[in-house]
């Protein structure tokens, strides 16, 4: 089976925006990865997390090496966020709360 | 998640990001998904629940705006387009879809649909401004 969703509109709508190169990235809702892996190689670093572990494990089993260094997939949701103050640069909700 | 969640997450990730952070907020908004087939648009997916949990939460985002915790800054409205190999996988797919849902008569008219089988969602992205907060 294959489900294909073109990532093209919703990339050209972050990067009418102003993207997201550069940033430290918090990504909630990344589901399998597919934006991920198409805006990352522009970011400093991502953090995407998604509540779906089965998404996940497809979301890193995914994600190019060149990336591997970039980019951390996480089981998580919004309201369990942890971590310091002022980590990221931006927050990317993607189809989440 | 509750709304109560809502409002916990958003103040979450306003903490979590850099003075003058930006926060994109990615989601269907504009209508229902439209199904397209060999036959044309033949119908919509029914997100009525979808789209009330998403009033309420733009609804409390807008409060964390009235407060001064964001700062709205623009909005792109786009489409995205999803295509599937087979009838049996879109109404399969859209059967999974949370408080979204595809009426026994689409599913049947799907699946004695010719190809191409595709969704169309209207969607936007909006991009806020985390403040500074005393």
């Amino acid at each position: 089976m294959t489900w294909t969703i073109d990532p093209s509109s919703e990339l050209g709508a972050l990067a009418a925006l102003g993207g997201l190169a550069g940033a430290r990235v918090l990504e909630i809702g990344c589901g399998d990865g597919r934006l991920t892996r198409e805006y990352a190689a522009a970011s400093r670093s991502v953090l995407a997390i998604d509540s779906d572990r089965e998404a996940i494990a497809k979301a890193r089993a995914s994600l190019p090496a060149e990336l591997g260094r970039r980019v951390r997939f996480r089981v998580g949701n919004a309201v369990e966020l942890e971590g310091p103050p002022a980590a990221f640069d931006a927050v990317f909700l993607s189809h989440s709360l | 998640m509750t709304l109560e969640g809502v409002v916990h997450a958003l103040r979450r990730i306003h903490r979590s990001l850099v003075p003058n952070g930006i926060l994109f907020d990615l989601q269907p908004r504009g209508g229902p998904a439209r199904v397209i087939t060999g036959l044309g648009e033949i119908g919509s997916l029914d997100g009525r629940e979808f789209f009330r949990d998403a009033r309420a939460t733009e609804r409390l985002l807008a409060g964390l705006v009235r407060e001064g915790l964001f700062a709205f800054e623009q909005e792109v409205a786009f489409r995205v387009e999803s295509s599937f190999d087979s009838g049996e996988e879109l109404v399969e797919t859209a059967r999974g879809f949370a408080r979204t849902r595809i009426s026994k008569r689409l599913a049947a008219r799907v699946l004695r649909s010719p190809p191409p089988y595709r969704l169309s969602e209207p969607s936007s992205l909006r991009r806020y401004r985390a403040l500074v907060t005393a």
